[in-house]
């Protein structure tokens, strides 16, 4: 039993274990000393602040993680880079004329003709039956057909939502590369309109999309028949227009528009800006933010280096090696669109033109997620701010209220409403710290909240932080929690002796100032609270002169001085109203100060007693 | 009671009394590691201080009155010197006239030999040949009936082989090699054009040319302009004696719009990529009546360093934009170069048309007609691009960032180090019981 007592008291304990290892040198370079557990108070309210300050942390590192899900998206733009040679068109439009007498072409820049008309399906339609299916699609949800010229909230946040990359990236993944189908014709409905519908590859220059009239705009080869004019009706619907790999899903500016004429001359001309667009979810930019052009991923279409073939003849036009289809990274074109549209004399050319340019700026929509330790680094750094802010919100607070109580007393000298010993020179006071002002519901902190926070040498006015390395001889003071044996502690330079407070807990009240005495051992008790449960408690301050040796109890002197009580009030509980002003009993102190009448009352008492 | 404890009341940083304190060894190897990873951040902190970042700006290009160069280094492999032109025209389609330019001709042995340069002589842009100057002042040259051309050295004669070719090319006469005519005979043109017949030729040089949309081609022939039409000698480039005939076969070693960037310039600014999307490019045909065209639209782009004076750059692009040799255009200064960037679209053709069913596009089809040769239409873009080199951190956000290294790492080593204490306090009690 005596053993486990001894392993219990010096175990583990580190500064018996660490004095024998060769670290233990080291121990002076802690500069985070840990209180002693017996020196850290918990109130309640300080409680009920850390489950606040935790229900903050909590929701902050919640939305965190969101916005770390979501990711940024950053916009990036470049020149584009490699020789381009094509662009795909993909059109979806119905027009209020038969098929036969529609010309379908594509003049661009190069010079190049493109019968459109060739390769895009035509399907003989009803415009009545486009009519009402989207008049009736018009009812159910009005942003699903628009007229040109009409603007419509939800239609224009669709499209905003269509630049961006989760919401591109969704469309992409819906899949779905085809043309829907053209509805069949009902009863009694005769074909008078064409649905003009595909893809086609042109040439990636300025050119000029158009639908005209048969036999009107064009030298045609061979004969035609020249069409009667009466016929001429270029209301269209465009159900989808778009450049680039085909997404029927994405919105862009003319799909879905309605532009209707009652006359046979009309022209619609459409310009539209081809913006190369990049929507991606790989990292583009480097550390800093700014773009990294090597990782912008390459459209398929492009050159970037010369290939050879196996006959060793360099070929430019092939798919770009280096771009690899993933579902991360989409290429597409966006377009601003302006139009116009005007009836036409009769010797100009109707039908609806569609004038595209491209522009050379690339646009990189990227969006990324920033790496696992950034967010945790940054979640860190929100716990840590806010504990900063609660506690710099709380200092304030201390310094304010220390302020208010303590003000009156900085005017009114020597008012002090506290516990004071004054012992061989030490003057020791116990103030009571804002936050532990003590009310009636908190009654149960009365022993742990006077702290000893002032210790002051009245001759000499040494402050007790500069003990060590001074020549003056000073007292340290220890408080005992334990009320047991004083640690051993190595004999110290300039320590002119311990004092150890012991405080502790007696059942019945005292009186303010008691003074006990045992035969020639007289026993100082300086009475802290004079509770109104009956219980008290008890300040007993003994001090011995040099180091105290545990071994050696005969050597050990132990001096019990006498300990002056200043404060004049008992009940603390309302601790700034009751102040009063403490007797100025110099005297008294000097008294204490003066080492012969001190020695007087010196007495060798054995220390457990 | 001394003044000076009356104030110690008021100390919101309450220092805990040194006896209350534990110092443990944990705690000591926890605070140097902290001392060495502050020490290390703050030298992380320092190098980001100190980094130079470019940043790209994309804005609207306000310059007016601007010029541009161009530089061009292409080979021929398969077309004489003496056939080729260099013809430099803006958006109507006139010639860009009183140039500053610097281009040469390179003539190249055949393509069996190798391609070695031979000779290289400077070209005349839309220039005067003088080589009629030796001759009698009273001296005037049949037109052959043709109208003499306007610029002629003497008006009203054709002194010179080349003003016979200029005046039979403005009457639409092809001109050949001009045997018969008394002035080609004498120049030797014929013999000229035949001796490098086989040979190659490559193009290299600047042209300065106003910054307005516009078009450079190489193609055969003496050019001229009659009425709106462009017109080439096209007669000496399909009419030869070499098997297979010329072709428009060519490599692009370089073509770039403004000041190359030089090497530490490249290496310096992240964009490595700022490449020129047509160095290193070749394109072959065995068809001479063959047409190369290519769409480059051009985005000025200006460098800019730190250090930078806005005065000397202005002041320098203002009072020598139009005297400075060709090639040193663009550099302004302190390392500042105005310079552009562009897309290019590449499109070919053959002159009789046809559809491009090769390339698996049949519907496709081109022009007929035209003027074999390599031609580049440019277009200027409005938007301009500015990498600026800058330093993200200002002095005191530095200063902030050291703070914050060491706060943050002190919090985290406290936490760590109160953890351990904390664990080993629990340990010891769980061996008390």
């Amino acid at each position: 039993m005596a053993h486990m007592n001894g392993f219990a008291k010096h175990g583990l304990d580190d500064d018996s274990f660490s004095e024998k290892s060769a670290l233990s040198g080291l121990r002076t370079f802690d500069a985070f000393p840990k209180t002693k557990p017996s020196y850290t108070s918990a109130s309640r309210r300080g409680g009920q602040w850390t489950l606040l300050v935790l229900v903050i942390c909590s929701v902050l590192t919640f939305s965190e993680l969101r916005a770390w899900w979501i990711g940024v998206e950053t916009q990036h733009f470049s020149v584009e880079r490699g020789v381009s040679h094509e662009l795909q068109m993909n059109l979806d439009i119905v027009v209020a004329m038969q098929c036969k007498d529609l010309h379908v072409n594509v003049q661009d820049a190069a010079g190049d003709r493109i019968l459109a008309g060739d390769l895009l399906t035509k399907h003989e339609t009803s415009w009545q039956l486009w009519t009402d299916k989207i008049s009736k699609k018009r009812r159910r949800d009005h942003q699903a057909y628009q007229l040109l010229h009409e603007e419509n909230a939800e239609r224009m946040q669709a499209e905003e939502e269509d630049q961006h990359v989760g919401h591109v990236l969704g469309h992409m993944r819906e899949g779905g590369k085809k043309f829907p189908k053209t509805p069949k014709l009902r009863k009694g409905e005769h074909a008078d309109s064409c649905r003009i519908f595909g893809s086609l590859e042109g040439n990636k220059v300025q050119g000029d999309f158009h639908i005209t009239a048969r036999g009107h705009g064009y030298m045609e080869w061979g004969y035609q028949q020249h069409l009667d004019h009466t016929t001429f009706n270029f209301s269209h619907y465009v159900n989808e227009l778009s450049f680039g790999p085909h997404y029927p899903s994405l919105l862009n500016p003319l799909d879905k528009t309605i532009s209707t004429t009652p006359s046979h001359f009309h022209k619609f001309q459409y310009y539209l800006s081809i913006v190369p667009t990049i929507f991606t979810k790989r990292r583009v930019s480097t550390k800093s933010g700014s773009l990294d052009p090597a990782a912008i991923p390459q459209p398929p279409t492009l050159d970037l280096v010369p290939v050879k073939d196996k006959d060793g003849k360099e070929v430019l036009h092939v798919l770009n090696q280096l771009s690899r289809a993933d579902s991360k990274t989409l290429f597409t074109n966006q377009y601003a669109a302006t139009s116009q549209s005007r009836e036409v004399p009769d010797n100009t050319v109707p039908g609806i033109f569609f004038k595209y340019d491209i522009e050379p700026i690339l646009l990189i929509v990227a969006e990324q997620r920033s790496s696992f330790l950034a967010l945790v680094i940054s979640v860190w750094q929100h716990y840590k701010s806010t504990f900063e802010t609660y506690g710099a919100l709380i200092s304030p607070f201390v310094l304010l209220k220390a302020v208010i109580y303590e003000f009156p007393s900085l005017l009114m000298e020597k008012e002090f409403n506290g516990v004071e010993y004054v012992l061989k020179g030490i003057r020791l006071r116990e103030v009571p710290s804002p936050f532990c002002s003590i009310t009636e519901e908190d009654r149960t902190e009365v022993t742990t909240c006077p702290h000893l926070t002032e210790v002051a040498l009245d001759a000499g006015a040494l402050s007790p932080d500069v003990m060590e390395g001074t020549e003056t001889p000073t007292w340290k003071v220890t408080e005992d929690s334990q009320g047991g044996l004083p640690p051993p502690h190595a004999p110290k330079k300039n320590v002119y002796g311990e004092c150890i407070l012991r405080r502790s807990r007696v059942p019945e009240p005292l009186p303010p100032m008691s003074t006990n005495s045992t035969g020639q051992n007289l026993e100082e008790v300086a009475v802290l609270t004079s509770g109104e449960d009956g219980h008290s408690e008890r300040c007993n301050i003994s001090c011995t002169e040099g180091s105290p040796v545990p071994e050696d109890k005969s050597s050990a002197q132990l001096r019990q001085s006498q300990v002056k009580r200043t404060r004049q009030d008992s009940a603390r509980s309302t601790v700034p109203a009751k102040r009063t002003k403490i007797d100025d009993d110099q005297s008294l102190a000097t008294v204490n100060m003066d080492g012969d009448i001190i020695k007087e009352q010196d007495s060798e008492i054995q220390i457990n007693s | 009671m001394p003044a000076k404890s009356r104030f110690t009341r008021l100390d919101a940083f309450t220092k805990t009394v040194e006896d209350a304190r534990v110092r443990t060894t944990s705690g000591g190897i926890v605070t140097l590691a902290s001392l060495l990873v502050v020490v290390y951040l703050i030298w992380g902190e320092w190098t980001d201080y100190r980094r130079i970042l470019v940043q790209p700006e994309l804005i609207v290009d306000k310059g007016r009155g601007e010029k541009m160069e161009i530089h061009l280094n292409m080979t021929f492999p398969r077309v004489p010197c003496e056939l080729l032109t260099l013809d430099v025209m803006d958006v109507s389609g006139e010639q860009q006239t009183g140039v500053a330019h610097g281009v040469e001709k390179v003539r190249l042995t055949p393509v069996a030999e190798g391609s070695m340069p031979i000779e290289r002589t400077s070209l005349a842009l839309h220039a005067q040949d003088d080589s009629a100057k030796h001759m009698d002042p009273d001296y005037c040259g049949s037109c052959y009936s043709a109208p003499a051309p306007a610029n002629a050295q003497k008006s009203g004669c054709c002194n010179t082989c080349d003003e016979v070719r200029e005046a039979y090319a403005s009457n639409s006469w092809s001109f050949g090699k001009g045997e018969g005519v008394e002035q080609c005979e004498r120049e030797g043109y014929g013999e000229k054009l035949d001796a490098q017949r086989k040979e190659g030729c490559r193009i290299e040089g600047g042209v300065r040319v106003n910054k307005v949309v516009g078009n450079f081609h190489i193609a055969p022939g003496r050019s001229f302009s009659n009425g709106n039409m462009h017109v080439h000698d096209l007669n000496n480039y399909f009419d030869t004696p070499v098997e297979g005939g010329h072709t428009f076969s060519h490599e692009i070693h370089e073509l770039h719009f403004g000041p190359k960037l030089p090497a530490d310039v490249v290496d310096k600014w992240s964009d490595h990529h700022h490449d020129n999307p047509l160095d290193g490019t070749s394109q072959q045909t065995d068809d001479p009546a063959f047409n190369f065209m290519y769409f480059v639209k051009v985005v000025s782009t200006s460098f800019i360093p730190l250090g930078w004076d806005a005065k000397l750059s202005s002041s320098i692009h203002t009072a020598y934009q139009d005297i400075v040799p060709i090639g040193t255009h663009g550099y302004l200064g302190h390392g500042t170069i105005e310079t552009h960037q562009y897309s290019v679209t590449s499109h070919k053709r053959s002159l009789r048309g046809g559809n491009d069913a090769a390339e698996g596009h049949k519907e496709r089809l081109h022009a007929r007609d035209g003027i074999p040769g390599v031609f580049f239409s440019y277009d200027i873009s409005p938007m301009k691009v500015i990498n600026r080199e800058a330093r993200p951190k200002t002095f005191t956000g530095f200063l902030t960032g050291i703070c914050a290294v060491i706060g943050g790492t002190l919090t985290v080593a406290a936490a760590i180090d109160r953890g351990v204490y904390e664990g080993s306090t629990r340990l010891k009690k769980l061996h008390q019981r």
